[in-house]
This record gives C-alpha cells, sequence and structure tokens, in this order.
C-alpha cells in the first residue's frame, strides 16, 4: 500500500519538474522576445533614419523650388529690360533714318560737313554709352562689394 | 551688327548713320550686360547662386 507521504512526496517531484520545464519555457520566451525586439529596434531606426532623410530631400527640394523661381523672375525682368531697349532703339534708330533719308545725297565735289543735327544725334547716344557704362560698373562694385562682405562673413 | 557700307560710299550722312548704328549696337551690347549684370546681382541675393 501506498502511502501518504510518498504520493505527497511524487506529487512535490512533479510539481518541481513541471515548474523547471516551465521556468526553461518561459526563459527560452524571453530570449525569443528579447531577439525580437532587437530586430524591432533596428528597424525603428532605419525607419527613422529613412524618414529624416528624406524630410531633407523634401526640404533641399523645397529650397531648390524657391531658388528657381526667384531665378525665373530675376531672369524675366532682365529679359523685358532688353526687350524695351531694343524696342527703344529699334524706334528711335527708324526715327533717326525716316528723319535723314532725304539728306542722303552724294557731295562729290567738296568735302562736306558732317551734318549738325545727325552730330547732335551721335553726341546724345555718346552720352547715352557712358551712361550705360557707369552703370555697369555700379552694378559691378556693388557685385562685388556684396560677394566680399559675403566673403568676410 | 549694323550692314557694312560700301567703301566707295560719298555721302557723309550714310557713314554718319553707319557709325550711329555701330553705336546703337555697343548700346545694345552694354545693356544687355547691365541686365544680365543685375540678373547676376538679384540671383546672389536671394541665394540662388553664389
Amino acid at each position: 500500500m501506498i502511502a501518504f507521504s510518498e504520493i505527497r512526496a511524487n506529487a512535490w517531484k512533479l510539481t518541481a519538474i513541471a515548474v523547471a520545464v516551465l521556468a526553461v519555457a518561459l526563459l527560452i520566451a524571453a530570449l525569443y522576445f528579447r531577439g525580437t525586439a532587437a530586430v524591432s529596434d533596428a528597424s525603428a531606426d532605419k525607419a527613422r533614419q529613412e524618414r529624416d532623410a528624406a524630410r531633407a530631400q523634401v526640404d533641399a527640394l523645397r529650397a531648390a523650388r524657391q531658388r528657381d523661381v526667384a531665378a525665373y523672375l530675376e531672369a524675366a525682368k532682365a529679359r523685358e529690360t532688353v526687350d524695351t531697349h531694343t524696342a527703344q532703339s529699334n524706334n528711335r534708330l527708324t526715327q533717326i533714318e525716316v528723319r535723314y533719308r532725304d539728306r542722303i545725297v552724294e557731295v562729290p565735289a567738296a568735302c562736306p560737313a558732317p551734318d549738325a543735327d545727325l552730330m547732335r544725334e551721335l553726341g546724345e547716344q555718346t552720352a547715352r554709352l557712358s551712361g550705360a557704362e557707369d552703370r555697369l560698373r555700379r552694378v559691378r562694385r556693388a557685385a562685388e562689394g556684396h560677394a566680399g562682405g559675403r566673403g568676410g562673413q | 551688327m549694323p550692314a557694312d557700307v560700301a567703301v566707295s560710299e560719298r555721302s557723309v550722312v550714310i557713314w554718319q548713320l553707319h557709325a550711329y548704328a555701330w553705336k546703337d549696337y555697343a548700346e545694345s551690347v552694354l545693356e544687355q550686360r547691365i541686365a544680365t549684370a543685375v540678373c547676376m546681382e538679384g540671383n546672389r541675393r536671394s541665394g540662388a547662386i553664389r
């Protein structure tokens, strides 16, 4: 006949074995979850880096677009200035040619004096040219000053 | 660019107009350079170029 104490001892033994097996299983599960967590962390870091890179790309793109718009506006302004000047110049030249057409005659005999009115027009043009030269010089000086100021910073 | 005038041309006004055309050409080139310089300066100021 089996004694009650023996049954109790066996029960304890079985319980101990079960708890040990459970502990090992829990240990394995913990290790597995630890590994999974490390992989998840790495994935999260990678995703964060990719997000930062994408954000930087978007910022760079936005800045490039702004620069593009600014450059387009400046170029349009310059083109408009040149077009306006060309139109003025053509108009002036046409008017002058029309005005002086009837004066174009051959003077084969004595050396004729230059046309006084045309000389005046030429003088005005010379003044305009030197004015344009001065303007160009001023713009260059300003650009150089600006570049020097930026370089000094 | 202005068209050439025949060397045998005897009319003073033609030569004067030729001189005018060259000056006008020089003026237009200068104006273009000014417009370009102003454009570059504007781009530099806006940060589009360095």
